[in-house]
Protein backbone atom coordinates (compact mmCIF):
# COMPACT_ATOMS: atom_id res chain seq x y z
CA UNK A 1 0.00 0.00 0.00
CA UNK A 2 1.48 3.36 -1.00
CA UNK A 3 1.88 6.37 1.25
CA UNK A 4 -0.57 8.35 -0.93
CA UNK A 5 -3.26 5.78 -0.20
CA UNK A 6 -2.62 5.87 3.55
CA UNK A 7 -2.69 9.65 3.44
CA UNK A 8 -6.14 9.48 1.87
CA UNK A 9 -7.42 7.27 4.68
CA UNK A 10 -6.03 9.63 7.29
CA UNK A 11 -7.56 12.64 5.47
CA UNK A 12 -4.10 14.14 5.03
CA UNK A 13 -3.93 16.63 2.20
CA UNK A 14 -0.65 15.08 1.00
CA UNK A 15 -0.59 15.10 -2.82
CA UNK A 16 -4.34 15.60 -3.00
CA UNK A 17 -4.53 19.19 -4.08
CA UNK A 18 -5.43 20.38 -7.56
CA UNK A 19 -2.42 20.60 -9.87
CA UNK A 20 -1.00 24.11 -9.69
CA UNK A 21 -2.96 25.08 -6.56
CA UNK A 22 -0.90 26.50 -3.72
CA UNK A 23 -1.41 25.97 0.01
CA UNK A 24 -1.50 29.11 2.22
CA UNK A 25 2.15 28.77 3.31
CA UNK A 26 3.34 28.52 -0.30
CA UNK A 27 1.32 31.63 -1.19
CA UNK A 28 2.73 33.41 1.86
CA UNK A 29 6.28 32.54 0.73
CA UNK A 30 5.62 33.89 -2.80
CA UNK A 31 4.04 37.11 -1.48
CA UNK A 32 6.81 37.65 1.08
CA UNK A 33 9.47 37.00 -1.59
CA UNK A 34 7.78 39.51 -3.93
CA UNK A 35 7.77 42.09 -1.12
CA UNK A 36 11.47 41.45 -0.46
CA UNK A 37 12.17 41.95 -4.16
CA UNK A 38 10.43 45.33 -4.04
CA UNK A 39 12.78 46.36 -1.23
CA UNK A 40 15.77 45.38 -3.39
CA UNK A 41 16.43 41.86 -2.04
CA UNK A 42 16.16 39.66 -5.13
CA UNK A 43 17.36 36.61 -3.23
CA UNK A 44 16.51 35.30 0.21
CA UNK A 45 17.49 32.41 2.46
CA UNK A 46 15.21 30.25 4.61
CA UNK A 47 15.55 32.21 7.82
CA UNK A 48 14.97 35.56 6.10
CA UNK A 49 11.74 34.41 4.45
CA UNK A 50 10.56 32.88 7.76
CA UNK A 51 11.03 36.30 9.39
CA UNK A 52 9.27 38.07 6.53
CA UNK A 53 6.29 35.69 6.75
CA UNK A 54 6.13 36.18 10.52
CA UNK A 55 5.94 39.95 10.06
CA UNK A 56 3.32 39.70 7.30
CA UNK A 57 1.14 37.37 9.35
CA UNK A 58 1.83 39.30 12.56
CA UNK A 59 2.54 35.94 14.11
CA UNK A 60 4.48 35.29 17.28
CA UNK A 61 6.40 32.30 15.94
CA UNK A 62 8.59 31.72 12.91
CA UNK A 63 7.56 28.93 10.53
CA UNK A 64 8.87 25.54 11.70
CA UNK A 65 11.99 24.17 10.01
CA UNK A 66 10.36 21.08 8.50
CA UNK A 67 7.30 22.97 7.27
CA UNK A 68 9.32 25.83 5.77
CA UNK A 69 11.96 23.82 3.94
CA UNK A 70 9.45 21.28 2.67
CA UNK A 71 7.37 24.14 1.23
CA UNK A 72 10.45 25.79 -0.31
CA UNK A 73 11.34 22.45 -1.94
CA UNK A 74 7.82 22.07 -3.34
CA UNK A 75 7.85 25.61 -4.75
CA UNK A 76 11.18 24.94 -6.41
CA UNK A 77 9.82 21.74 -7.92
CA UNK A 78 6.79 23.64 -9.23
CA UNK A 79 9.12 26.16 -10.87
CA UNK A 80 7.95 29.11 -8.76
CA UNK A 81 11.31 29.44 -7.01
CA UNK A 82 14.87 28.86 -8.14
CA UNK A 83 17.77 28.28 -5.76
CA UNK A 84 21.56 28.39 -5.69
CA UNK A 85 24.17 27.80 -3.04
CA UNK A 86 26.23 30.76 -1.92
CA UNK A 87 29.90 30.82 -2.83
CA UNK A 88 31.81 28.91 -0.12
CA UNK A 89 34.48 31.61 0.09
CA UNK A 90 31.93 34.37 0.78
CA UNK A 91 30.50 32.34 3.66
CA UNK A 92 33.98 31.52 5.00
CA UNK A 93 34.91 35.22 4.90
CA UNK A 94 31.90 35.99 7.11
CA UNK A 95 32.73 32.99 9.32
CA UNK A 96 29.29 31.40 8.95
CA UNK A 97 27.72 28.39 7.16
CA UNK A 98 26.82 28.69 3.47
CA UNK A 99 23.38 30.05 2.68
CA UNK A 100 21.03 28.61 0.12
CA UNK A 101 19.58 31.53 -1.78
CA UNK A 102 16.12 31.34 -3.31
CA UNK A 103 14.64 33.73 -5.85
CA UNK A 104 11.18 34.10 -7.34
CA UNK A 105 10.83 33.01 -10.95
CA UNK A 106 8.46 34.77 -13.36
CA UNK A 107 5.84 32.10 -12.57
CA UNK A 108 6.39 32.71 -8.85
CA UNK A 109 5.87 36.46 -9.28
CA UNK A 110 2.66 35.80 -11.18
CA UNK A 111 1.47 33.48 -8.38
CA UNK A 112 2.27 36.17 -5.79
CA UNK A 113 0.45 38.84 -7.82
CA UNK A 114 -2.59 36.58 -8.19
CA UNK A 115 -2.60 35.90 -4.43
CA UNK A 116 -2.50 39.63 -3.68
CA UNK A 117 -5.30 40.30 -6.19
CA UNK A 118 -7.42 37.47 -4.73
CA UNK A 119 -6.90 38.79 -1.19
CA UNK A 120 -7.88 42.33 -2.31
CA UNK A 121 -11.02 41.01 -4.05
CA UNK A 122 -11.95 39.07 -0.94
CA UNK A 123 -11.55 42.16 1.20
CA UNK A 124 -13.60 44.16 -1.32
CA UNK A 125 -16.42 41.62 -1.29
CA UNK A 126 -16.45 41.54 2.51
CA UNK A 127 -16.57 45.35 2.62
CA UNK A 128 -19.43 45.41 0.11
CA UNK A 129 -21.37 42.75 2.02
CA UNK A 130 -21.00 44.52 5.34
CA UNK A 131 -21.89 47.93 3.85
CA UNK B 1 22.59 27.16 27.47
CA UNK B 2 18.99 26.36 26.46
CA UNK B 3 19.69 27.66 22.96
CA UNK B 4 22.78 25.45 22.72
CA UNK B 5 20.77 22.38 23.76
CA UNK B 6 18.10 23.28 21.22
CA UNK B 7 20.78 23.55 18.52
CA UNK B 8 22.15 20.12 19.46
CA UNK B 9 18.63 18.62 19.42
CA UNK B 10 17.93 20.15 16.00
CA UNK B 11 21.21 18.87 14.58
CA UNK B 12 20.60 15.36 15.97
CA UNK B 13 17.05 15.25 14.60
CA UNK B 14 18.20 16.51 11.20
CA UNK B 15 20.91 13.86 11.13
CA UNK B 16 18.41 11.18 12.13
CA UNK B 17 15.81 11.89 9.45
CA UNK B 18 18.32 12.40 6.67
CA UNK B 19 20.22 9.13 7.31
CA UNK B 20 20.22 6.94 4.23
CA UNK B 21 19.36 9.66 1.72
CA UNK B 22 21.56 10.20 -1.33
CA UNK B 23 24.60 12.26 -0.29
CA UNK B 24 23.60 15.39 -2.26
CA UNK B 25 20.08 15.58 -0.77
CA UNK B 26 21.29 14.72 2.73
CA UNK B 27 24.08 17.29 2.79
CA UNK B 28 21.89 20.01 1.25
CA UNK B 29 19.22 19.63 3.95
CA UNK B 30 21.77 19.49 6.78
CA UNK B 31 23.62 22.55 5.44
CA UNK B 32 20.38 24.49 5.06
CA UNK B 33 19.30 23.79 8.64
CA UNK B 34 22.81 24.62 9.87
CA UNK B 35 22.65 27.98 8.08
CA UNK B 36 19.19 28.68 9.54
CA UNK B 37 20.45 27.86 13.06
CA UNK B 38 23.36 30.25 12.63
CA UNK B 39 21.06 33.04 11.42
CA UNK B 40 18.72 32.43 14.40
CA UNK B 41 21.56 32.70 16.88
CA UNK B 42 22.98 35.86 15.28
CA UNK B 43 19.76 37.77 14.60
CA UNK B 44 19.74 41.06 16.56
CA UNK B 45 15.98 41.50 15.87
CA UNK B 46 15.04 38.29 17.68
CA UNK B 47 17.06 38.01 20.89
CA UNK B 48 15.31 34.75 21.83
CA UNK B 49 15.85 32.29 18.97
CA UNK B 50 12.77 30.09 18.54
CA UNK B 51 14.74 26.95 17.83
CA UNK B 52 12.86 24.33 19.86
CA UNK B 53 9.34 25.43 18.81
CA UNK B 54 10.47 25.48 15.19
CA UNK B 55 11.99 22.02 15.56
CA UNK B 56 8.91 20.54 17.26
CA UNK B 57 6.46 22.20 14.88
CA UNK B 58 8.14 20.75 11.80
CA UNK B 59 8.70 17.14 12.89
CA UNK B 60 5.65 15.80 11.04
CA UNK B 61 6.70 17.61 7.85
CA UNK B 62 10.23 16.25 8.20
CA UNK B 63 8.89 12.71 8.48
CA UNK B 64 6.58 13.17 5.45
CA UNK B 65 9.40 14.72 3.46
CA UNK B 66 11.63 11.75 4.32
CA UNK B 67 8.87 9.29 3.43
CA UNK B 68 8.38 10.85 0.00
CA UNK B 69 12.09 10.39 -0.70
CA UNK B 70 12.11 6.71 0.27
CA UNK B 71 11.71 4.16 -2.49
CA UNK B 72 8.36 2.41 -2.89
CA UNK B 73 9.95 -0.85 -1.73
CA UNK B 74 11.43 0.72 1.43
CA UNK B 75 8.01 2.12 2.31
CA UNK B 76 6.49 -1.33 1.80
CA UNK B 77 9.13 -2.91 4.04
CA UNK B 78 8.53 -0.38 6.86
CA UNK B 79 4.76 -0.80 6.61
CA UNK B 80 5.14 -4.59 6.67
CA UNK B 81 7.37 -4.39 9.76
CA UNK B 82 4.96 -2.03 11.55
CA UNK B 83 1.93 -4.18 10.68
CA UNK B 84 3.80 -7.33 11.71
CA UNK B 85 4.76 -5.82 15.08
CA UNK B 86 1.14 -4.82 15.75
CA UNK B 87 -0.08 -8.29 14.81
CA UNK B 88 2.49 -9.93 17.10
CA UNK B 89 1.59 -7.69 20.05
CA UNK B 90 -2.09 -8.45 19.51
CA UNK B 91 -1.33 -12.16 19.23
CA UNK B 92 0.78 -12.11 22.41
CA UNK B 93 -2.04 -10.36 24.29
CA UNK B 94 -4.44 -13.07 23.17
CA UNK B 95 -2.15 -16.08 23.69
CA UNK B 96 -0.55 -15.25 27.04
CA UNK B 97 -3.55 -16.43 29.03
CA UNK B 98 -3.58 -19.38 31.43
CA UNK B 99 -6.26 -21.25 29.45
CA UNK B 100 -4.24 -21.16 26.23
CA UNK B 101 -1.02 -22.12 28.04
CA UNK B 102 -2.74 -25.09 29.68
CA UNK B 103 -4.17 -26.20 26.35
CA UNK B 104 -0.71 -26.21 24.75
CA UNK B 105 0.81 -28.07 27.70
CA UNK B 106 -1.91 -30.71 27.92
CA UNK B 107 -2.49 -31.53 24.27
CA UNK B 108 -0.23 -34.15 22.68
CA UNK B 109 -0.89 -32.70 19.19
CA UNK B 110 -0.58 -28.94 19.50
CA UNK B 111 3.11 -28.79 20.39
CA UNK B 112 4.43 -31.03 17.55
CA UNK B 113 2.18 -29.31 14.98
CA UNK B 114 3.26 -25.83 16.08
CA UNK B 115 6.90 -26.92 16.15
CA UNK B 116 6.68 -28.31 12.60
CA UNK B 117 5.08 -25.09 11.31
CA UNK B 118 7.79 -23.14 13.17
CA UNK B 119 10.52 -25.13 11.41
CA UNK B 120 8.80 -24.62 8.03
CA UNK B 121 8.60 -20.88 8.69
CA UNK B 122 12.32 -20.81 9.60
CA UNK B 123 13.22 -22.76 6.46
CA UNK B 124 11.42 -20.36 4.10
CA UNK B 125 12.52 -17.24 5.98
CA UNK B 126 16.18 -18.08 6.42
CA UNK B 127 16.55 -19.69 3.00
CA UNK B 128 15.28 -16.58 1.21
CA UNK B 129 17.04 -14.12 3.53
CA UNK B 130 20.36 -15.89 2.98
CA UNK B 131 19.81 -15.84 -0.80
CA UNK B 132 19.35 -12.07 -0.64
CA UNK B 133 22.32 -11.64 1.71
CA UNK B 134 24.61 -13.63 -0.61
CA UNK B 135 23.54 -11.43 -3.55
CA UNK B 136 24.20 -8.23 -1.55
CA UNK B 137 27.61 -9.62 -0.57
CA UNK B 138 28.29 -10.11 -4.28
CA UNK B 139 28.86 -13.87 -3.87
CA UNK B 140 25.93 -15.17 -5.95
CA UNK B 141 23.41 -14.09 -8.63
CA UNK B 142 25.76 -11.21 -9.43
CA UNK B 143 23.98 -10.33 -12.68
CA UNK B 144 20.53 -10.07 -11.07
CA UNK B 145 19.57 -6.54 -9.88
CA UNK B 146 19.19 -6.51 -6.08
CA UNK B 147 15.79 -4.78 -6.31
CA UNK B 148 14.52 -7.46 -8.69
CA UNK B 149 15.62 -10.27 -6.39
CA UNK B 150 14.09 -8.42 -3.41
CA UNK B 151 10.79 -8.02 -5.23
CA UNK B 152 10.60 -11.82 -5.66
CA UNK B 153 11.87 -12.67 -2.19
CA UNK B 154 10.26 -10.10 0.15
CA UNK B 155 6.61 -11.13 -0.43
CA UNK B 156 7.59 -14.55 0.95
CA UNK B 157 10.00 -13.35 3.64
CA UNK B 158 7.47 -11.13 5.45
CA UNK B 159 4.70 -13.76 5.93
CA UNK B 160 7.21 -16.49 6.80
CA UNK B 161 8.74 -14.19 9.45
CA UNK B 162 5.29 -13.69 10.93
CA UNK B 163 4.63 -17.46 10.95
CA UNK B 164 8.06 -18.09 12.52
CA UNK B 165 7.55 -15.49 15.27
CA UNK B 166 3.93 -16.41 16.01
CA UNK B 167 4.66 -20.14 16.31
CA UNK B 168 7.81 -19.29 18.30
CA UNK B 169 5.61 -17.48 20.81
CA UNK B 170 3.36 -20.53 21.13
CA UNK B 171 6.36 -22.80 21.73
CA UNK B 172 7.70 -20.37 24.33
CA UNK B 173 4.37 -20.45 26.15
CA UNK B 174 4.61 -24.20 26.59
CA UNK B 175 7.28 -23.75 29.26
CA UNK B 176 8.17 -20.06 29.60
CA UNK B 177 10.28 -20.40 32.75
CA UNK B 178 12.43 -23.21 31.34
CA UNK B 179 13.07 -21.24 28.12
CA UNK B 180 13.77 -17.97 29.90
CA UNK B 181 16.44 -19.66 32.05
CA UNK B 182 18.12 -21.42 29.11
CA UNK B 183 21.38 -19.61 28.07
CA UNK B 184 20.93 -20.67 24.42
CA UNK B 185 17.45 -19.15 24.38
CA UNK B 186 18.88 -15.88 25.72
CA UNK B 187 21.59 -15.95 23.01
CA UNK B 188 18.91 -16.65 20.40
CA UNK B 189 16.69 -13.79 21.59
CA UNK B 190 19.57 -11.29 21.65
CA UNK B 191 20.75 -12.38 18.18
CA UNK B 192 17.17 -12.15 16.89
CA UNK B 193 16.82 -8.59 18.21
CA UNK B 194 20.16 -7.58 16.67
CA UNK B 195 19.21 -9.20 13.34
CA UNK B 196 15.96 -7.20 13.23
CA UNK B 197 17.85 -3.97 14.05
CA UNK B 198 20.36 -4.84 11.32
CA UNK B 199 17.53 -5.23 8.78
CA UNK B 200 16.04 -1.88 9.81
CA UNK B 201 19.43 -0.17 9.49
CA UNK B 202 19.94 -1.76 6.06
CA UNK B 203 16.58 -0.55 4.77
CA UNK B 204 16.86 2.89 6.34
CA UNK B 205 20.35 3.52 4.99
CA UNK B 206 21.84 1.88 1.89
CA UNK B 207 18.65 0.28 0.59
CA UNK B 208 16.84 3.64 0.46
CA UNK B 209 19.10 4.70 -2.43
CA UNK B 210 19.35 1.34 -4.12
CA UNK B 211 19.00 2.98 -7.56
CA UNK B 212 22.64 4.03 -7.26
CA UNK B 213 23.98 0.47 -6.81
CA UNK B 214 21.19 -1.86 -7.92
CA UNK B 215 23.13 -3.27 -10.86
CA UNK B 216 26.55 -3.40 -9.19
CA UNK B 217 27.85 -6.95 -9.00
CA UNK B 218 29.58 -5.92 -5.76
CA UNK B 219 27.32 -3.53 -3.80
CA UNK B 220 28.70 -0.75 -1.54
CA UNK B 221 30.62 -1.61 1.63
CA UNK B 222 27.82 -0.62 4.05
CA UNK B 223 25.42 -2.95 2.22
CA UNK B 224 27.93 -5.79 2.34
CA UNK B 225 28.58 -5.24 6.06
CA UNK B 226 24.82 -5.37 6.74
CA UNK B 227 24.51 -8.56 4.65
CA UNK B 228 27.45 -10.18 6.49
CA UNK B 229 25.93 -9.23 9.88
CA UNK B 230 22.61 -10.63 8.72
CA UNK B 231 24.17 -13.97 7.71
CA UNK B 232 26.08 -14.20 11.00
CA UNK B 233 23.17 -13.21 13.25
CA UNK B 234 20.59 -15.45 11.56
CA UNK B 235 23.09 -18.35 11.74
CA UNK B 236 23.46 -17.72 15.48
CA UNK B 237 19.66 -17.65 15.83
CA UNK B 238 19.37 -20.95 13.98
CA UNK B 239 22.18 -22.73 15.86
CA UNK B 240 21.04 -21.41 19.26
CA UNK B 241 17.45 -22.52 18.48
CA UNK B 242 18.67 -26.03 17.86
CA UNK B 243 20.77 -26.05 21.05
CA UNK B 244 17.86 -24.86 23.20
CA UNK B 245 16.59 -28.46 23.04
CA UNK B 246 19.66 -29.73 24.89
CA UNK B 247 19.56 -28.78 28.52
CA UNK B 248 23.34 -28.85 29.11
CA UNK B 249 23.25 -26.34 31.91
CA UNK B 250 20.16 -27.56 33.75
Amino acid sequence: MGVDRIGSYLHISYMRRKPGALVPLELAICVAAADLRRTGADEFHGYLIAKEIKEHAESRLLTAYGTLYRALGRLEQMGLLASRWEDAQAAADDNRPRRRFYSLTAAGEEAAAQAVRAAAEKRGKKGWASA
Amino acid sequence: MTAQLAVVATRLWTRAYTVGLPAAVREARRAEIESDLWESLHDPDLPHPQILPRLAGGVVDDVWWRATLASEQTRTVWLTIATGCLLLVAMWEWLARPAIMEMIQESIWIYPIVESVHVLGITVFLGLTMMLDLRVLGWSLRRVPVSELSSYVLPWVAPSALVMLATGMLLFLEEPLRFAANPFFIVKTVALGLAVINQLVFHATVYSHIDEWDLHSTPPRTARVCAACSLLLWSIVLIASRLVAYNWFG
